[in-house]
């Protein structure tokens, strides 16, 4: 058991884990089996049977049985529910559609009920039923007071409400700026932007994956991988000095992470050409400048001419297409950025500390 | 016009159909569905009210409540036996027969009383016309008043209303009073016919108060139907008898970071009894006990009552709760905790900074307002702590910001001379294991310890050693004492030993630890003398014990003014007691080769690797040691408890001690030892044990991260103590005016306690109840040096203030064999002594002049001393002197009395010593009758046909023998004239007329004469 336990803690450290997550999100996208009921059922059964076999675990156990964390545990559930069930109806249509039958969605709208009683009354049981739920639940678990707030001795870890362990999180590989105000902000005009960006009329009204692949596939990866799954990561496996720990791993305040990273300039100038690192800032950092100038400005456009995404390019329109993939570029930032600190210990592909700009 | 008929339902259908068509879901079943979340609902409700019902106080309170009541029950058999039933049934048939006898012969008492009911009916309603009347005349008052601003045409009219108004209501009071006279008289002849009745009911009354006043607390704890309704749930809103009690304490806070939140403690809403006397039997447990000190603390009548200081302030814990766990009690050990965990349900309380302080450790409270006092009264425990915390010098080396641990002098001996005083072997023996050669020294062991494993290591602290005493000795002055020295007898100089005052502070005893010495701890405070021959030079030690403050001008070392035949016959005794093992010792080599890794690791601090090697090179070996010495002393932090030469600026290497009993959990480093996560658990261990929280580290760390806190060797009992003044080191924050030593008084007392504890004077005298410690080898108690209880309300200012600068001026009790040493106090020092005797009996520095004796007093005083044989024990004069021989039965001589004493307490010190110095051996000539209340035998006795010749003598000065009865029989100026004639005697009974005389003698400006005429009385010996 202990090795077993060894093993999972080792694959979930985040080189590992965000390497398997993305095979097994691979697989998912391809797979159908897994959007029908017994596919569901196995999976509710997978993971149902890892949660109790780990609550065995007393470590495992302490960190999920936390009163702050008891919702975040029942949400994973819910996260994974709800992906299932709207694939599962998309893949449904979707074998509908190929029969040319009426989808889901329009057999409902044509099968109209009363407001009352059908609407009112089932309404009625279900706010009875949250009542019951919530007050048994506020009897049970009671609330996780500690001490009063105190600026000089903050709780270690220190974590952020549930909803933004996930930006917490991002704050390991960027500087506070880009994970604490740039990426949250394009997150959020990125979401404005998707009706203007994607106008396909495809998929309204009704679930469908086979019409909007790449669409589903990127937005269900933002979602799943790097907002979910790093929320996850932020509860659970953080621990004192924001550490990582692996979910059957005790939370030593004394753990010790030899942490030194790199600057690209470092690479460039010292590794790369064995010369000091310039005097001039702008000079210094030239490297990284041009990299992500590169990334930016240049990458869109020889991806509008390749091949695969022209016909994107000529159906969207330059505007559109630009907007969405330069988005999408700050998108995958996030993981290059990770593996490459994973990899190569970079800190920061520019660092301009004399004005506290860093990328 | 016929309404149309309504569609007829299938009626008849034989099985009707489960879904009607037109409804989406099944109906039948969404009623069930509903059914049964309804009765879920409802059970959670439920639940919840009595979840928030069911709170363990409320079943304290209950429990209390039922045992009080049986409590009361035995109280009332108690009662009921008092009282004589014999007596209680004559009384109720007396009460009896009265009844009937009013009611045969007078039926006048029931017309009576109808008519008194009459009355009261027509007194009712002529107070309502008369409140009426009054009500009319205010408002036509007010009418009248508008109408003239107004300037109405009715406004002569209204002040005609308001004129008839006013005659109403005065003959409505009128008609009222009438009748109220009428009702009078009627009541007080009833009460007439009725005298009988309720003389004996009241006879009966008193007889059975007692018993009466127990059964109505006893019947207001009933559980009767009011008791169940109001403590019902959901009916508690309106006034339950179970309820939180709560005392607000503005004084006390909490800091809540960024506010401050007045304290409020509810531990007696479970602790119910902890303020009422008597639940303090074996059969009262907790909760429900009394507090073990009411008359210290948490008592009305306490200095610190629970209104003003409650509880958490002392104990700790979450002032606002009221839940077992909440509250934070925490257990005093493993059973403690099984016990808890299963009948209470207990948690510790991860996230509360000051949890309950373990039963035994709450003196620990103490310091959040007495942080000032070197030693807090009647708190046992914390006083050996500070003791201990003063002469360990854990403030040296660890801050401890605290008023009492502030300017506190450096607890080890000055070591600029030491080449002077010992030799290098005999340092490094000691330095390597100080106890091994004096089993009581306060000196730790620094080296050797459990955290130093592998030979490499142990010959790491070897060198380290070596190293110290080579830079001591570099950095020694060495002007050689005298090789030879007087003879002297050891014999004699045990003898002086043990009753000069020595043994006030020192020991001479082997195989003995602290812990054993500490219940006369005060012998501790210089060390222990076993084996100083082989420690010391003779030289040294014979300038030493004539002087101290030649070698080391700071020490608290005081003077005993010793002869120098003296001096070689105490050198000579100390000089006996010697060990082979510490005599001829030579300090073993250091290892180079460790030694320069060492020198190299710490020149690499400042140098490069290259640089650190060169510079080593350059060192001679010599050198290298004393650079050893110079870190390895400053890593050790010696020059804390030690006057070193080059270390006058450098700061102390500990941990800041101040906060420590609020330090955060995480910020204390259990390592691997598996200890309860507490403080004081924390603390305990590493008191026991420094070293033991490096265990399983010892070959992970560096040699120069290993723990470095020296080992004390303290025992369980002496770790409790020191423990329970740490964990009191707190933030907690109090206002001023609850803490002690900010006020004049308390400031006055703490810094004189501080002088006290710093000079050791508990070592021979007797302070505040404790001291004394040189009983150990002054059996006799008269022999013992002074009680000082009294001795601000007893000496005058000025007197004190010389005599502590030199006591040598003076000798009151030439009978003792023990000195009062000279210390060479400053002025301040001084200062703060008479201060602190006058704080502590609440009196001023300085009495105006001794008014002067009147003639009757005078006279009085003469027989009276005589009468009661005064100059017996009380030389009063060389003849008296002669007289009686110089024997320890005998008191100060009286001649001193004036310089020395404040008259105004003379008289009361007269009427009852035994109330100002518990113990004395002054006889008490005034029987207390009552408390505070003194018979003087000396009327009587004047009758007596033996006295007839002073009768006469007192007589001249009194007009009549009832006058001088009146006067001997006033106790207080009986007392009076007694002092009269003793400031007679002594030269300062100065005659009320002359007063320029008075004048001269209040300030003690005779102290030579009075040492002279002293001198004179000692000359009998």
């Amino acid at each position: 058991m202990d090795f077993i336990k060894r093993i999972v803690n080792t694959l979930s450290y985040p080189y590992w884990s965000f390497s398997l997550v993305l095979v097994a999100f691979y697989l998912m996208m391809r797979s159908k089996r897994l959007w029908t009921k017994k596919g569901g059922l196995i999976l509710l059964a997978v993971g149902t049977v890892f949660f109790i076999l780990s609550l065995f675990d007393p470590n495992f156990r302490s960190i999920v049985a936390k009163p702050d964390n008891v919702p975040i545990v029942m949400m994973v559930f819910l996260v994974g529910f709800f992906v299932w069930l709207s694939m599962y109806k998309a893949t449904k249509n979707d074998e509908l559609l190929a029969r040319g039958e009426p989808t889901f969605e329009k057999t409902e709208v044509e099968d109209k009920i009363f407001t009352w009683p059908d609407l009112v009354f089932s309404e009625f049981i279900f706010m009875v039923v949250l009542t019951v739920v919530l007050v048994v639940w506020s009897i049970v678990l009671k609330a996780p007071l500690e001490d009063p707030a105190n600026p000089a001795l903050a709780p270690n870890p220190s974590k952020a409400p549930w909803y933004f362990l996930g930006l917490q999180e991002m704050l390991v590989y960027f500087d506070p700026w880009m994970a604490g105000v740039v990426l949250p902000g394009l997150i959020i005009l990125g979401l404005m932007a998707i009706p203007y960006i994607d106008t396909s009329p495809k998929g309204n009204g009704y679930f469908t994956f086979r019409e909007r692949k790449v669409e589903i596939t990127i937005f269900l990866f933002g979602w799943l991988i790097l907002w979910s799954q790093m929320i996850v990561i932020g509860t659970f496996l953080r621990g004192p000095n924001w550490n990582f720990f692996g979910p059957y791993e005790y939370w030593d305040i004394t753990k010790v992470e030899s942490l030194v990273n790199v600057d690209l300039s470092e690479y460039f100038w010292i590794k790369l050409l064995h010369v000091g690192l310039p005097g001039n800032w702008f000079v210094r950092e030239l490297p990284g400048i041009l990299l992500i100038g590169f990334y930016f400005f240049v990458l869109p456009v020889l991806l509008a001419r390749w091949k695969r995404l022209r016909p994107y390019y000529e159906k969207m329109g330059a505007p559109r297409f630009y907007v969405g993939i330069i988005l999408f570029l700050v998108m995958l930032l996030l993981p290059i950025k990770m593996y490459l600190r994973w990899t190569v210990h970079l800190k920061y592909f520019i660092h301009v500390q004399e004005y506290f700009f860093n990328i | 016009m016929t309404p149309p008929t309504p569609p007829t339902p299938p009626k008849a259908s034989p099985t009707p159909p489960e879904k009607r068509p037109d409804r989406h879901y099944n109906f039948g079943r969404m009623n069930m569905v509903f059914a049964v979340s309804s009765l879920l609902l409802l059970a959670v409700t439920l639940w919840m009210v009595f979840a928030d019902y069911a709170q363990p106080w409320k079943r304290y309170q209950a429990e209390f409540r039922a045992l009080e009541r049986q409590k009361l029950a035995k109280d009332t058999e108690g009662e009921r036996k008092k009282i004589n039933e014999q007596q209680v049934a004559q009384l109720k048939k007396d009460v009896q027969a009265a009844q009937t006898d009013l009611e045969k012969h007078n039926r006048g008492a029931r017309e009576l009383e109808q008519r008194i009911d009459r009355l009261k009916a027509e007194i009712y309603t002529a107070d309502a016309a008369w409140k009426k009347a009054k009500g009319d005349l205010d408002a036509s008052r007010f009418e009248y008043d508008t109408a003239l601003q107004a300037k109405a045409g009715d406004a002569a009219e209204k002040g005609r209303e308001v004129e008839r108004n006013k005659k109403a209501l005065e003959k409505a009071k009128q008609t009222r009073e009438d009748l109220e006279a009428k009702r009078d008289a009627a009541q007080a002849e009833l009460a007439e016919k009725k005298k009988a009745i309720t003389e004996a009911e009241k006879k009966l009354d008193d007889l059975q108060s007692g018993l009466s006043s127990v059964e109505k607390r006893a019947a207001a704890l009933g559980k009767g139907i009011d008791y169940l309704i109001l403590n019902a749930p959901l009916m508690d809103f309106l006034q339950p008898s179970l309820h939180v009690q709560q005392v607000v304490l503005p004084g006390l806070y909490h800091n809540m970071n960024f506010t401050t939140v007045s304290r409020v403690d509810r531990c007696m809403t479970c602790h119910v009894a902890a303020n009422r006397p008597g639940f303090d039997g074996p059969e009262w447990k907790e909760p429900f006990r009394t507090h073990p000190k009411l008359d210290v603390y948490v008592g009305d009548g306490s200095p610190h009552p629970f209104t003003k200081f409650g509880c958490t302030a002392c104990h700790g814990g979450l002032d606002r709760a009221t839940d077992f766990s909440r509250a934070g009690h925490s257990p005093k050990d493993a059973a403690q905790e099984r016990d808890w965990l299963r009948r209470l349900h207990w948690e510790r309380q991860r996230y509360l900074e000051n949890p309950i302080l373990p039963s035994g450790m709450s003196e620990a409270g103490c310091v959040t307002c007495h942080a000032a006092d070197v030693w807090t009264p009647k708190a046992t425990t914390q006083e050996t702590g500070r003791f201990l915390l003063s002469h360990m010098g854990c403030g040296s080396c660890h801050l401890i910001d605290l008023p009492a641990y502030k300017d506190l002098r450096k607890p080890g001996p000055d070591l600029t001379r030491i080449a002077e005083k010992t030799n290098p072997g005999w340092a490094y023996k000691w330095i390597a294991a100080p106890r091994d050669f004096h089993p009581t020294t306060f000196m730790p062991h620094f080296f050797f310890q459990e955290n130093i494993k592998g030979e490499a290591n142990r010959r790491r602290q070897e060198t380290e050693i070596t190293a110290i005493v080579s830079y001591l000795w570099a950095n020694s002055e060495k002007t050689p004492y005298p090789e030879t020295i007087p003879a002297g007898d050891a014999k004699n100089g045990e003898k002086l030993f043990n009753s000069v005052g020595c043994a006030g502070c020192h020991i001479r005893e082997d195989g003995v630890t602290r812990t054993q010495v500490l219940p006369t701890m005060n012998r501790l405070h210089g060390p222990n003398l076993i084996r100083t021959g082989s420690k010391v030079s003779p030289g040294w030690l014979y300038a030493w014990v004539k002087n101290p403050k030649q070698y080391w001008p700071e020490t608290a070392m005081p003077s005993l003014r010793l002869t120098d035949p003296e001096a070689a016959d105490l050198t000579a005794y100390l000089l006996s007691s010697r060990d082979p093992r510490y005599e001829n010792v030579t300090p073993p080599a250091p290892d180079p080769k460790l030694r320069d890794e060492l020198v190299l690791g710490y020149l690499q601090a400042n140098l490069t690797i290259e640089g650190s090697q060169k510079k080593l090179a350059t060192m001679p070996e010599a050198e290298r040691n004393v650079y050893l010495g110079n870190q390895t002393i400053l890593k050790y932090g010696c020059y804390s408890c030690h006057n070193i030469k080059g270390y006058d600026n450098v700061k102390p290497i500990g941990t800041e001690l101040t906060a420590e009993g609020s330090k955060p959990l995480h910020q204390l480093d259990f390592g691997h030892v598996e200890i309860p996560e507490t403080r004081h658990d924390w603390i305990h261990e590493k008191l026991l044990r420094p070293r033991i929280f490096d265990q399983g580290k010892e070959s992970v760390k560096d040699y120069n991260d290993l723990l470095k806190m020296p080992n004390f060797g303290m025992s369980e009992e002496e770790a409790q103590a020191v423990l329970t003044n740490v964990v009191g080191f707190t933030k907690e924050s109090v206002e001023l005016s609850h803490k002690a030593g900010i006020e004049p008084r308390t400031a006055a007392l703490a810094a004189g306690r501080r002088l006290i504890s710093n000079f050791n004077c508990q070592g021979c005298h007797l302070i505040e109840g404790n001291g004394h410690a040189i009983k150990a080898v002054i059996s006799e108690p008269s022999l013992l040096p002074p009680n000082l209880a009294a001795e601000g309300a007893r000496v005058q200012s000025g007197w004190l203030f010389d005599y502590v600068h030199d006591p040598s001026r003076v000798k009151m009790r030439p009978w003792l064999t023990v000195r009062m040493p000279t210390f060479g106090f400053t002025d301040e020092q001084a200062n703060t002594v008479l201060a602190y005797f006058g704080a502590r009996e609440e009196r001023q520095p300085f009495l105006s002049p001794f008014p002067g004796a009147d003639p009757k007093s005078l006279a009085v005083g003469k027989v009276v001393f005589n009468l009661f044989q005064c100059a017996k024990c009380h030389p009063a004069g060389a003849e008296a002197a002669k007289a009686t021989g110089m024997t320890p039965d005998l008191a100060p001589s009286l001649l001193l009395a004036h310089d020395r004493l404040r008259y105004d307490w003379v008289p009361s010190w007269i009427k009852d010593p035994q109330k100002w110095v518990p113990g004395t051996r002054m006889p008490s000539n005034f029987p207390e009758t009552a408390p505070g209340k003194y018979d003087s035998p000396v009327a009587a006795a004047i009758d007596s046909p033996a006295f007839a010749a002073q009768k006469a003598e007192m007589m001249k000065q009194f007009s009549s023998e009832a006058e001088l009865k009146a006067f001997l029989a006033d106790v207080d100026k009986v007392t009076t004239a007694l002092r009269d004639q003793i400031w007679n005697l002594s030269g300062g009974g100065a005659v009320a007329s002359s007063p320029a005389k008075a004048t001269k003698t209040a300030r003690g400006g005779k102290a030579e004469k009075g040492a002279a005429s002293v001198a004179g009385a000692a000359g009998g010996r």
